[in-house]
C-alpha cells in the first residue's frame, strides 16, 4: 500500500516461495546418479517483459518434457522493487523447479539484496544426473570487482565425476571481460572440458564454439525475442532446439 | 559632485534593500508540509507555494528512505505541482479533490544514473535518478483564521512513477491497481500577517 521508494528492497513477506534453496530440494528429490535423458527450458534477459514472460511460462507448463528451467540472468531494467515483483507473480506459476544466474542488472541500485531474497546465492551449483550445472556470478562493472574464479576453479575441479556444465550471465568474450580475465576464464574452463557454458546478456541467440577449444557457448536470446531454447542432455549428446512460443 | 554620487549610492542602496525586503517576502514559502510515504522517502518534509488564487500548490520537499527498508538510504527531493480539482465548503473547512505531477530526484543511493560511465555503450542503462510521477488525491483544509487564511491541510493520495506507468502500458495484462500506492501528509499554512501601521 506505502512505498516508500521504487528502489526499497524490502520486499514484502510472501516473495520467497521460489528460492534458489527451494528448487534446489525440490530437484534433488527425483535427482538419480545415473545418466537418464533429460531436457532443460532456458530463458534470459527478461528484463520487464511481463507479458512475453507469461507465454513463456505458459509454454513451459505446457511441455511434460522440462526437468528445470533456468534464466540466465538480467531479471529487471532499473533494480526497482516494482520489477522484481512483477517477475515473481509470473515465475511463481513455474510448475518445474527454477534455478536463476545474477545478471549485471541484478547489481543496480538495491537489487542485488532483492534477488539474495528472492533467489539466493549469487553463486552456487547442483549435481543432476551426471552433470553437474554450476551458476557463477561473471559481473565485473556493476560490482567494481571480479567474479571469484576460485570460487569456480574448485568447483570445476571438484565434479567427483559429473560433466560440468557452466551457466553465467556474461560470456567469457562479452563486453565486461578483459583480455586477462577472459585468459583466466578460459584456463579454467578449457582445463576442465565444460561441453556446455550457458549466458544471456547479448540479447542475440548464437551457439558454437567461440574459441575454438571444445567448449560449445550458447547465448540464449532475450525474452522479447519469444524463444525458448531447450537442451536435452542424452546419454553424453547434448542438443539445442529452439522454440518459439 | 562627490556628495551628488554619495547620495546616489544611498538612495541606489536604499531601493535594494527595500526591494530585497519585498523580493524575500514574496519567496517565502506559504505552507510548510510533511508527508510520509508516496516514493519520495519513509519521511518527507518540504515548503510550498499556493498559485494562481489558491488553485495550484508547488511543494518541494526532501525526503530519505533509511538503509533498513531500502539496503543503502535513499535521498529524494521531489517537486510536486498539484491542482484542485473540486472544492467543496463545509463550514470553516473545506474538502478539496486534486490531481498533480511531479519530479523525483534520487540523490543519493547506488547505482542510479543520469549520465553512463564512459566504458558503457549508449543506452546500457535507462535513467534511473529521476522519474517523473502522477498523483490523484482528496485534502481537507482546516480554516484556523479566515482573515489571514491561516490554515491546516490533512492529505491522502494514490500516485504512480513514469516506469511503472511504462510497465503497464507495454504489457497487457497487468493490473493498475498494482502500479498505484499512498501517500498521507499534513501542511500548515501561518496566513499573511497584519501589516504593522
Amino acid at each position: 500500500m506505502f512505498e516508500y521508494t521504487p528502489y526499497s528492497s524490502q520486499l514484502a513477506s510472501g516473495y520467497d516461495e521460489i528460492t534458489t534453496k527451494k528448487n534446489l530440494d525440490k530437484l534433488n528429490i527425483d535427482n538419480v546418479s545415473e545418466a537418464k535423458p533429460f531436457t532443460i527450458a532456458l530463458l534470459s534477459d527478461t528484463h520487464v517483459h511481463y507479458t512475453d514472460l507469461k507465454m513463456a511460462v505458459d509454454a513451459i507448463n505446457s511441455r511434460s518434457d522440462i526437468a528445470f528451467t533456468i534464466i540466465a540472468g538480467d531479471m529487471s531494467d532499473q533494480g526497482m522493487e516494482k520489477e522484481y515483483m512483477l517477475l515473481y507473480d509470473q515465475l511463481k506459476r513455474l510448475k518445474q523447479p527454477l534455478l536463476t544466474v545474477i545478471g549485471n542488472h541484478e547489481y543496480l541500485a538495491n537489487a542485488a539484496t532483492i534477488y539474495q531474497k528472492m533467489f539466493g546465492p549469487a553463486n552456487y551449483s547442483i549435481t543432476y544426473n551426471t552433470y553437474k550445472f554450476i551458476f557463477f556470478d561473471s559481473n565485473f562493472w556493476e560490482k567494481n570487482g571480479s567474479p571469484d574464479f576460485d570460487w569456480l576453479d574448485d568447483e570445476l575441479t571438484a565434479t567427483d565425476g559429473a560433466i560440468p556444465i557452466l551457466i553465467s550471465h556474461i560470456p567469457p568474450f562479452g563486453d565486461q571481460y578483459d583480455t586477462t580475465s577472459t585468459r583466466i576464464h578460459r584456463s579454467l574452463t578449457s582445463g576442465s572440458q565444460v561441453p556446455l557454458s550457458i549466458h544471456g546478456h547479448i540479447h542475440r541467440y548464437s551457439y558454437n564454439n567461440y574459441f575454438g577449444d571444445g567448449t560449445n557457448y550458447l547465448v540464449v536470446p532475450s525474452l522479447e525475442k519469444r524463444e525458448l531454447c531447450l537442451v536435452t542432455f542424452d546419454a553424453g549428446k547434448i542438443t539445442v532446439r529452439r522454440e518459439r512460443f | 559632485m562627490r556628495r551628488l554620487k554619495l547620495i546616489t549610492a544611498i538612495l541606489m542602496l536604499s531601493i535594494i534593500c527595500s526591494a530585497q525586503k519585498t523580493l524575500l517576502q514574496q519567496l517565502s514559502p506559504h505552507y510548510v508540509q510533511a508527508q510520509f510515504a508516496g516514493n519520495i522517502g519513509l519521511l518527507s518534509l518540504g515548503a510550498g507555494y499556493n498559485l494562481f488564487k489558491d488553485h495550484v500548490h508547488v511543494s518541494i520537499l526532501d525526503g530519505y528512505t533509511p538503509a533498513g527498508l531500502a539496503g543503502t538510504g535513499v535521498n529524494t527531493i521531489a517537486i510536486k505541482a498539484s491542482y484542485d480539482l473540486i472544492t467543496i465548503p463545509i463550514e470553516n473547512k473545506r474538502a478539496v479533490a486534486y490531481s498533480g505531477l511531479g519530479c523525483n530526484f534520487e540523490t543519493t543511493g547506488k547505482g542510479f544514473y543520469t549520465s553512463l560511465p564512459d566504458r558503457y555503450a549508449d543506452g546500457y542503462y535507462k535513467w534511473s535518478a529521476v522519474h517523473a510521477t502522477f498523483f490523484l488525491g482528496a485534502k481537507l483544509q482546516v480554516l484556523m483564521k479566515k482573515r489571514t487564511n491561516q490554515r491546516l491541510e490533512f492529505y491522502a493520495e494514490t500516485g504512480t512513477v513514469d516506469s511503472y506507468l511504462y510497465y503497464y502500458a507495454t504489457n497487457p495484462g497487468l493490473r493498475i491497481t498494482d502500479m498505484f500506492s499512498a501517500a498521507i501528509g499534513f501542511s500548515y499554512q501561518p496566513g499573511k500577517r497584519q501589516q504593522v501601521k
